[in-house]
């Protein structure tokens, strides 16, 4: 029996998915509500981490994961952004190269469509559908092949997609925007999945308009259910006043939306659904 | 551990101004507790410590008990001793925004539950003695649990003559610096103190604002090294 829960970790993304071998995490948002759902599930041994790419909000809570002694992590999947220099990748690398030293956990320098044999599984398939190892190796803020301004890291934004018994699930794209979507399709045109957690908490796509970007995704993806994890009160992109989740509730797809599940610290589950208009 | 749960009769009054500790009397009335207030001239927490536990049950705790020459000590160091003896003590204080990062930060592992004094009435103390005993009983509410995580420091400080250290706990909020006395850094790691180091401590980063965040347990973190992966 497989099951994905999708953590509210407020303005962030955290997935885990169980299943008969074990458990994967898909991004590790900020705060103790990961550390508190392994807790509460008695879940003390974790198969992989992919990290969709090295934002805070993304990435935060594996800082204290793989701090946690009681907890064995058996291998971190992620993508170099060394050209970003930012802090909360040097504070990464220092977790990482504790918990490779000192708790042996395999760091695999690469979250790529070449991992998804890596990440293989009984009955599920964890496919990683964006960046190709190409582009990876250009790396977050190196220069796109084909010109144009430097690769952000939201558009190197890993794309995992859960596939179970031949059908794709869930689709976790984690804050994919306009130009990584372009890349994502030039491999896999038909990105499809029955869920899709709404990439970059509906913020913003890079220079693309909201409205026209989750029409876009959504078109494409052909989920009916998204959900968005997010802070309740940050849903409006604040460079536009445009807000995605609102754009996303207006396109034709016959889908349905939830928040991201608020299942520990015993409160009740959010489920603020958006019924289609 | 796991220790009785004590009954709460009389609340000690540890308050160096005898205004506040008037007020501070009804509150504990009100909350249906017999308020003791507390004399001053203790020289020693050891002092305080033994006259709360022959005069009370609890106690209600000012932070500045020096002023007026109450105790030649700390508030939040007398509710750390306190609490340490299984004794349920709120440290009450309207000097949070200053003294929060330094000389409370100092005992605030051990110090539960901190008012300002806008904040406390009977419910509160009420509320924030119940959640004392169930902290000595060794139930952390989510917001005072620690977790081994990462904490970097920016740079080192002096304030009111201590060394401070400003850092960033990437896992709390990787936005917003957070202040605290270099003393809680073990002496052996202290040399090391620089821009950019990183510890492993235990931190409660579940609590929503900083002046709540205490630390203890810190330990040596690996400076990664060019020839480790991911650096590219």
């Amino acid at each position: 029996m497989a099951e994905l829960t999708i953590l509210d970790v407020g303005h962030g993304n955290c997935a885990i998915l169980r299943d008969d071998s074990g458990a994967v995490i898909i991004d590790a948002g900020l705060g103790v509500t990961l550390l508190e759902f392994l807790e509460q599930r008695e879940i003390t041994a974790i198969d992989a981490v992919l990290i969709s790419h090295a934002d805070a909000d993304h990435v935060a809570g594996l800082l204290t994961l793989l701090a946690q002694e009681h907890i064995a992590v058996g291998a971190v999947f992620l993508n170099t952004e060394t050209l970003r220099k930012t802090a909360i990748w040097y504070q990464l690398l220092v977790a990482l190269t504790d918990a490779r030293r000192r708790r042996a956990v395999k760091v695999h320098a690469e979250l790529t469509s070449a991992s998804s044999a890596l990440l293989r599984r009984d009955e599920i398939e964890v496919q990683v559908l964006s960046p190709s190892p190409e582009m990876a190796l250009v790396g977050a803020g190196g220069q796109q092949p084909s010109g144009g301004p430097p690769l952000s890291a939201n558009a190197m934004s890993a794309v995992v997609r859960i596939v179970v018994k031949g059908i794709p699930e869930v689709l976790l794209p984690g804050d994919l925007d306009a130009v990584g979507l372009d890349y994502l399709l030039a491999e896999y045109p038909e990105p499809r999945a029955r869920v899709l957690v709404f990439p970059h908490h509906g913020g913003r796509p890079a220079r693309a308009d909201p409205e026209d970007f989750a029409a876009r995704l959504c078109t494409i993806v052909r989920a009916g259910l998204v959900v968005f994890s997010i802070w309740p009160r940050k849903t409006r992109d604040a460079s536009t006043g445009r807000d995605s989740r609102r754009a996303a509730n207006h396109t034709r797809c016959p889908y349905r939306m939830h928040t991201a599940l608020r299942e520990v610290r015993g409160k009740a589950a959010e489920r603020a659904a958006l019924s289609p208009e | 551990m796991v220790v009785a749960e004590p009954e709460i009769r009389r609340v000690a009054v540890v308050d160096d101004d005898p205004s506040q500790a008037d007020v501070m009397s009804e509150l504990i009335r009100d909350a249906g507790y017999e308020p003791v207030i507390l004399g001053p001239g203790f020289e020693h927490v050891k002092d305080l410590v033994d006259k709360v536990r022959e005069s009370a049950d609890a106690a209600v705790c000012d932070h500045r008990l020096q002023p007026r020459g109450f105790a030649r000590f700390y508030g939040a160091e007398a509710v750390a001793a306190l609490v340490k003896v299984n004794v349920p003590s709120l440290l009450i204080t309207q000097y949070i925004d200053i003294d929060a990062d330094v000389s409370i930060r100092l005992w605030r592992h051990l110090v539960p539950v901190l008012l300002g004094r806008d904040d406390a009435d009977s419910d509160r103390i009420v509320q924030g003695l119940n959640e004392c005993i169930r902290e000595i009983r060794g139930e952390h509410l989510p917001s005072r649990r620690p977790w081994r995580t990462l904490v970097q420091v920016d740079e080192t400080n002096h304030e009111s003559g201590a060394q401070v250290v400003d850092a960033h706990i990437p896992s709390w909020n990787p936005h917003q610096a957070v202040r605290f006395p270099a003393a809680l850094i073990p002496q052996q790691l202290r040399s090391n103190l620089a821009p950019g180091i990183c510890f492993f401590a235990k931190v409660n980063i579940g609590a929503d604002r900083a002046e709540d965040l205490h630390f203890f347990d810190f330990e040596p973190a690996p400076e990664p090294e060019p020839e480790d992966v991911l650096f590219g």
